[in-house]
């Protein structure tokens, strides 16, 4: 499985086909549902305009792939991180790091181009030679002391900066909250990447192991966030909710 | 650095009001939401070798499908190589075993020689779910009794493998409070026989904290319907520092960020203390319903699924306050079971006040306050310097555990096990 893409829709397949996707809650044999001591109805007025709404109306799926990747983290990659920060010291962890963030900065400049914006488009270019020389194909950071900003774009935010309102809520499998505007964003991210294949992926097998592994291990050990760890019932909403303010003040960005 | 200038612009009316005690928060609410400061932090390890166990299940329990994830409750340890005293840390109102005052506290008493245990609040939803006998957080007799059986299991796992010379306790905010409940306890079970006990700014009469910490959310503006124009302006506030700013990631640093730029008035601070607070009750409050099917929030013929919509439980969550909690729920479900005859006694049970004399005969208990903490009301900081005497530390300033980090609280915390 060379490209992402692949991996991802065979993913994709296994948790459609093993996911119950209602939301709705099952009642007992035909009653309509008790009044609870608070019922919405009598607690709100009607137009109340709440911050937890979010446009989600496949919310039953994205709640399977939450769990989904609540269980990958627990049974791969948190265990892999693990062995990750046992195997190698931090100052390589820094370097793997440093060398994705560098590597992220090709598809800034490329959005920040699309978006007809000079100014940070030249930073994020000269943030890209200087370390990509000076920083030893990226694994140094050089830019950052001799002050040239990191900035950080993507299609998904090029395409908010042009309108394109963000869309139903999405579940990524592994990657996490998206919505559908950002998911076909990283989309073509990808495909503009693998096109220009800086790292010439396409000529060695290993090379493309390596490369994959790497950038797993560093997205899920530079991530802070835990599933089920906040302890609330609403975890879900909460994260939701989250999502879309990050997203909304990056692209107004 | 971003936090220190951020400190630095907002301690601008900040008076030194004590020589030895350098803190630079004279705001009760501005310490409470910003907490120490880098520049008067307790010099303590980044990092001690804490390990993260479950327990096994709560046995005989049913859970619910919609909470399947709390199954098991978990708790955090660290070791010392050879004998050393061990001690157990209690967090706080809706706090895991793992949050950040409990992981502060444990790095500065692992630092200081002592096995350490982090402990989850009965208030946490996972304890309610995997560890609460009665599922309905609050009693403290009754919470104090989970503790205690959580502790029992723990040492049971970890013991084996550990030489301890002596059992101590401590605890922050309503962890303060259970502590208190939990060292009455062992004085009949006899389990630990607790060497010190300390609280770190407990709730003294909790029906007089969660008052006021209700109260605190009629400082947005409008009123609670108004919450998501005062959601928004925080977001926007912060989002105007984002956008102009060249370097900064979307963090925590943001937040210190916008408030340099900005700083909030007293109402916007004590209004954002009042939401942290209820989305731990709202947390809470829809857990504890799911548990015993009252039909409090959940309709109780409705059965949620792992894949249930709750958006609209979770608004109806964040309008219950800890008081209606005490009032419609708490109290209609102890009042068959409790001593208590009416509400206002069942109250008074739920405080330091209620078992004054024993905190008075037990020295080996001890409090640490501060004279401005928010969740008490006038009187309370006497009720505690009377009680403890000798055995009260309060610290002129620092809001509710704003200064837990800081210099001289870390080390009179620390001092008190020795």
């Amino acid at each position: 499985m060379k490209h992402p893409t692949t991996a991802a829709s065979f993913l994709m397949l296994v948790v459609l086909f093993s996911a119950g996707c209602s939301t709705a809650p099952s009642k007992e044999s035909g009653q309509p549902p008790d009044d609870p001591y608070y019922e919405r109805g009598r607690m709100m007025i009607d137009d109340t305009d709440a911050p937890l709404e979010i446009n989600d109306p496949w919310e039953g799926f994205n709640r399977t792939i939450f769990r989904f990747n609540s269980y990958a983290d627990r049974w791969v990659l948190n265990p892999a991180v693990s062995v990750y920060r046992f195997v190698f010291p931090g100052f390589v962890r820094t370097g793997v790091s440093n060398f994705f963030t560098n590597l992220d900065n090709l598809q800034t400049v490329i959005n920040e181009i699309l978006q007809l914006r000079p100014v940070p488009a030249l930073h994020t270019t000269g943030r890209l030679i200087v370390n990509t020389t000076v920083g030893i194909g990226g694994l140094f950071d050089v830019a950052t002391p001799i002050g040239i900003p990191q900035h950080y774009e993507d299609f998904g935010q090029t395409l908010g900066r042009y309108g394109v309102s963000d869309g139903p809520f999405l579940m990524l499998p592994l990657l996490g909250p998206s919505f559908v505007r950002d998911a076909a964003g990283r989309g073509v991210d990808s495909v503009i990447f693998s096109a220009i294949d800086p790292l010439q992926l396409d000529e060695s097998d290993a090379r493309t192991y390596t490369y994959w592994t790497l950038l797993i291990l560093n997205a899920r050990s530079t991530t802070s966030f835990q599933y089920y760890q906040t302890g609330s019932p609403f975890e879900y909403e909460l994260v939701r909710l989250l999502w879309a303010t990050k997203r909304q003040l990056e692209v107004e960005k | 650095m971003i936090r220190f200038a951020a400190v630095l612009l907002l301690a601008t009316s900040a008076l030194a009001s004590a020589e030895a005690y350098e803190y630079p928060y004279d705001n009760p609410y501005a310490a409470t939401v910003l907490g120490t400061p880098d520049s008067v932090k307790a010099d303590v390890p980044e990092k001690i070798p804490l390990k993260v166990r479950k327990l096994p299940r709560f046995e005989g329990r049913q859970i619910p499908d919609a909470l399947w994830y709390g199954a098991q409750l978990d708790y955090s340890y660290a070791k010392q190589k050879g004998p050393a005293p061990l001690i157990f840390v209690i967090a706080g109102t809706g706090a895991a075993h793992n949050s950040e005052k409990n992981q502060f506290l444990m790095r500065a008493f692992y630092e200081a020689g002592f096995h350490v245990v982090g402990i989850t609040s009965p208030t946490y939803p996972t304890f309610v779910i995997a560890a609460s006998t009665t599922m309905v957080p609050g009693e403290q007799r009754g919470d104090a009794a989970d503790i205690y059986n959580v502790m029992e299991k723990i040492w049971a796992e970890i013991g084996p493998g550990m030489e301890v010379t002596s059992f101590n306790l401590t605890g922050y905010s309503l962890g303060g409070t259970n502590a208190a409940f939990v060292a009455l306890l062992d004085e009949e079970r006899k389990v630990f026989n607790f060497r010190r006990v300390l609280l770190l700014n407990p709730s003294v009469n909790i029906y007089n904290s969660i008052s006021k910490l209700d109260r605190y959310l009629e400082n947005i503006p409008g009123g609670v319907d108004n919450f998501n124009k005062f959601f928004r302006k925080i977001v926007d506030q912060i989002g105007s520092v984002y956008k102009k700013s060249t370097n900064v990631s979307f963090s925590p640093d943001l937040v210190f960020e916008a408030f340099k730029d900005n700083p909030p008035r007293d109402e916007e601070l004590a209004a954002l203390i009042g939401v942290s607070f209820r989305l731990s009750s709202s947390a809470l409050v829809f857990t504890s319903d799911v548990m015993t099917n009252y039909g409090f929030i959940k309709p109780a013929n409705v059965v949620l699924t792992r894949n249930t919509a709750l958006e609209d439980y979770a608004q109806v969550s964040l309008r219950v306050g800890f008081t209606d909690y005490f009032h419609e729920y708490a109290w209609p479900y102890f009042q068959k079971t409790s001593t208590a005859k009416t509400r206002e006694e069942f109250a008074t049970l739920q405080s330091l006040t209620s078992i004054q004399d024993y905190l008075i005969s037990a020295r080996k208990i001890g409090v640490v306050d501060n004279r401005d903490d928010i969740i008490l009301v006038p009187g309370e900081i006497d009720f505690l310097t009377n009680t403890f005497d000798t055995r009260a530390k309060i610290f002129p300033v620092g809001g509710h555990l704003g200064n837990l980090e800081q210099r001289e609280t870390a080390a009179y915390i620390v001092d008190y096990f020795k």
